[in-house]
């Protein structure tokens, strides 16, 4: 038994005639017949020496539990049947048994598991002859046999058929893998997987997309049919499908002549009869449907039924793991456009750093060849490559590849203008499991433009500081004339008082002389007292008239020096050798200084620049201003001397001019006292001086400032330290025609 | 024999200036000095008619109203031998050369230089 068990592994059928015929022969039964329970019914399955036409009759028929037929009573009680003739049984309600089969005696023995019977197994007699117990003992020990091997029969079918889905789902995968991306491949396999293990003719597999079934592979239909298939049809013109749509795993039709619908009737004229449509399913929405076809009415087995619906769950997987393949394919055709098309060039190096991949820029900007890419090289080898191709510069090439090796290790980011000229920006990102990638960028333009915007920042700050100076200049000079104005003001209106105040203190003078006269006899008369007293009081009032005189003559020399300055420059112009000019206005300014002091002593060092050439300008007004500066210097130089009493600090002034060209520029430097930084803004204003009381009228620099700036449309600058030097810097330009204003 | 100065000046301690500086003249006979604070005014006593002869007419040019070039125009155009020295603070060519062309005798500038003044005056002719 368990030989033809393993004999015929895979079907059930072998060992069901084996079981009819062993249970015939172990009762000298002269017919046989076995049932098996399929749901409520029980189906025979397997008969053994019937009559050719109770055989026909009673294959493939069903019956229910109950005590119409000895099967019936089996299954209904399970437990044994013994009819000794069913011709006599009242209940017995099957006459073909005994008209087709011309069966007497019959007994049914229950195939049980578990207590419930699985199926019957019904022995016969043509004649009236009652089975023994020991024949009936004996069919009872073998139907537990018989249901043990009908079970291990099942489960190796399950098991069989579970290999085969699984092999067909490999074959399936392994198209998939064959033809990477290609859906196509994978559709027809799957489609001629399903078909031909439930044995249909044709079939299709339709893709769905919430409207539209559209045929994607299509097997043994006509080719007018496949046409029009693949162009797709919607569940409107189908409506015995829209159960698939509801939510069913399959449709089953058993003939589709039945079906009256259009598109069922142009199928079923095309050959098509008994069709199962599958639906294919992810996450519950509908993909599609794999249709079999039969080309007779033959409906699909549950097992078929069974087996489809698992293999389409299997194809839906397929399906998708092809589609994502191919979406990766795609995106990788995608980057590598990409990668292909970007402005940067990119070379990667993967974990023993070995060139990896690189685009078409990275080959470009650093003008690598073929070759060499195509060799793979490691990073040691490529900067080794480019160091010996000049990249770096003079280098020692194996310093510059332990460098670099050791750089590339860390996130690094840095510039570098190749041989060519082009500046490049070269940034490397070491990669998490090894290896670094390398980007370098094309930066010429954007340095070039950077450049571009400095210079041009720069030009814009100077042109600004430019201003400034400008602006500054203008408000000083600003100050300067309005300054002026306020001093012509003054001076014009402290004048006239002050005229009266010289006047009628010269007339006192001259009066109180004639009241001397006058009163001299008078005078002699009083006594020796009165008349000292008269005397003193006299002496003093004259006195005292005399240094009101003075005094308003001193106020007079300043008002008068206001009124100069505020008058302006009107000296005439001509050319003159400037050099000449500044010795004259030195020596000058010595012998005065002399005159004035016996002990004023000081070095003078001249450094005059014979390539001044004759200017022209207003001598005497030029004068002025060096005697000014120069006077200045030499006050300076001597105070310092005898302030400080400094060992070793000679008192020396410097003048020096030199030719500019377009300009000339005239140098008074002393050694003296210097300006403090707080009041050099105040140097050039009217009234301004440093000198105790009635040494200076302050208005030297400030004439001198008019001079140079207004009428020679010049400048003057001063630069000093305290306690070191001051020097004084008046540059005139050649054309003061153009530049000078006349006031 | 006695002639007349006219001194033209808005400032009033003026005319007492020139009193004091020509005291001893006055005192001698040698002029009368007159005293008008302004152009109007002095046009009033030259067409009252002065005595003893006006010789000289001294005027400031700063003065409010009729300023000194103004009352000069105005004089020559009257009494046109009449001498004129014009006074005045501010030196400029300008004034000066305005001056000159309405006809003025003399131009002076504060602080009047008395000497000069009088030195000036003597070479006048004592006429008419």
């Amino acid at each position: 038994m368990l030989k033809v068990i393993s004999r015929s592994t895979f079907d059930l059928q072998p060992v069901l005639d084996t079981l009819v015929e062993t249970g015939q022969r172990l009762c000298g039964a002269d017919q046989a017949a076995l049932s098996i329970r399929e749901g409520d019914v029980f189906r025979c399955l397997a008969t053994r020496s019937l009559d050719p036409a109770f055989d026909s009759f009673l294959r493939g028929q069903t019956f229910a539990p109950g005590s119409e037929t000895v099967g019936g009573r089996v299954a209904l009680a399970g437990e044994v049947v013994h009819i000794p003739d069913i011709t006599t049984d009242p209940d017995y309600r099957l006459p073909e048994a005994a008209t087709l089969g011309k069966l007497r005696t019959v007994l049914g023995v229950p195939l049980l598991r578990e207590g419930s019977a699985v199926g019957t197994l019904t022995l016969a007699r043509r004649r009236v002859e009652p089975f023994t117990e020991r024949q009936i003992e004996l069919v009872r020990t073998f139907a537990d046999q018989a249901v043990i091997a009908i079970e291990n029969a099942r489960l190796l079918t399950e098991l069989r058929e579970s290999l085969e889905q699984q092999t067909a789902t490999a074959e399936v995968l392994q198209v998939i893998n064959s033809s990477p991306g290609e859906l196509q491949p994978v559709f027809e396999a799957i489609l001629e997987k399903a078909r031909t293990h439930c044995g249909a003719t044709r079939g299709a597999l339709y893709l769905f997309d919430g409207e539209t079934f559209s045929g994607v592979a299509m097997q043994g239909l006509p080719q007018d049919w496949a046409e029009q298939r693949r162009r797709g049809f919607s569940v409107r013109q189908t409506p015995h499908l829209e159960p698939l749509l509801a939510g069913a795993p399959f449709v089953h039709i058993a003939d589709m002549r039945l079906i009256d619908e259009l598109d069922a009737r142009a199928a079923a004229e095309r050959g098509l009869r008994s069709n199962l449509s599958l639906a294919l399913r992810k996450d519950g929405a509908l993909l599609g449907l794999i249709t079999c076809g039969r080309s007779e009415v033959r409906p699909f087995s549950a097992k078929e039924i069974a087996f489809l619906e698992n293999f389409a769950a299997q194809a839906v997987i397929a399906m998708d793991n092809a589609r994502l393949l191919e979406e990766i394919r795609r995106r990788q055709a995608e980057l590598r456009v990409t990668f292909d098309n970007m402005g940067d060039g990119v070379a990667m190096f993967d974990a023993e750093l070995r060139l990896a991949a690189w685009n078409r820029n990275f080959q470009q900007i650093l003008d690598l060849t073929d070759t060499f890419l195509a060799a793979r090289p490691s990073l040691a080898d490529y900067i080794r490559h480019l160091a010996t191709h000049g990249e770096y510069g003079e280098v020692d090439v194996e310093g510059e590849v332990r460098r670099l090796l050791e750089a590339a290790g860390t996130q690094y980011s840095t510039e570098r203008t190749r041989p060519d000229g082009r500046v490049i920006e070269i940034r490397a990102n070491p990669v998490p499991g090894g290896g670094v990638v390398i980007i370098y960028s094309d930066i010429t333009e954007r340095k070039r433009a950077e450049a571009e915007i400095r210079a041009a920042r720069d030009a814009a700050e100077a042109a600004l500081a430019d201003l400034r100076r400008a602006q500054d200049r203008l408000i000083q000079s600003e100050k300067m004339a309005s300054l002026g104005q306020l001093t012509a003001g003054i001076a014009h209106e402290i004048k006239n008082p002050l005229n009266f105040v010289n006047n009628f203190a010269g007339l006192s003078v001259e009066l109180l002389d004639e009241l001397k006269e006058t009163a001299d006899p008078g005078i002699a008369t009083l006594d020796k007292d009165t008349r000292a007293e008269i005397d003193e009081i006299v002496g003093m009032l004259t006195g005292n008239l005399e240094k009101i005189a003075e005094h308003g003559r001193r106020a007079d020399g300043i008002v008068k020096s206001m009124l100069e300055h505020s008058r302006g420059v009107s000296g005439e112009r001509r050319e003159v050798d400037l050099n000449t000019l500044v010795d004259e206005a030195l020596n000058l300014a010595y012998h005065g200084a002399r005159a004035q002091d016996a002990s004023f002593n000081i070095t003078l060092e001249r450094d005059l620049d014979p390539a001044v050439a004759p200017i022209e300008l207003a001598p005497q007004e030029m004068t002025r201003v060096f005697l000014n500066l120069i006077g200045n210097g030499f006050y300076a130089a001597t105070k310092r001397a005898r302030g400080n009493g400094e060992a070793g600090h000679r008192p020396t002034l410097q003048v020096s001019t030199r030719d500019l060209g377009e300009a000339v520029e005239v140098r008074v430097r002393d050694n003296g006292t210097g300006i403090a930084p707080e009041i050099r803004d105040q140097l050039f204003q009217p009234f301004f001086t440093t000198k105790p009381t009635g040494e200076g009228t302050g208005l030297g620099l400030s004439i001198s400032w008019d001079i140079v700036t207004q009428q020679h449309g010049g400048s003057i600058e001063v630069a000093s330290r305290p306690g070191e030097f001051t020097e004084f810097t008046i540059r005139l330009p050649r054309n003061a025609q153009a530049a000078g204003k006349s006031t | 024999m006695s002639v007349s100065i006219l001194v033209v000046d808005d400032e009033t301690d003026v005319a007492e200036l020139f009193r004091q500086q020509f005291r001893r003249e006055a005192r001698q006979g040698t002029y009368v000095m007159h005293f008008a604070s302004s152009g109007d005014e002095a046009l009033n006593l030259l067409t009252e008619g002065i005595e003893p002869t006006l010789i000289v007419i001294l005027s400031d040019i700063n003065m409010p109203e009729m300023d000194g070039l103004d009352l000069l125009a105005e004089i020559k155009r009257r009494w046109s031998d009449l001498p004129v020295m014009m006074v005045t603070a501010y030196g400029d060519d300008q004034r000066r050369r305005r001056a000159g062309e309405l006809g003025a005798c003399e131009f002076l500038t504060k602080p009047v230089d008395f000497d000069l003044l009088k030195a000036r005056l003597a070479q006048l002719p004592r006429a008419a």
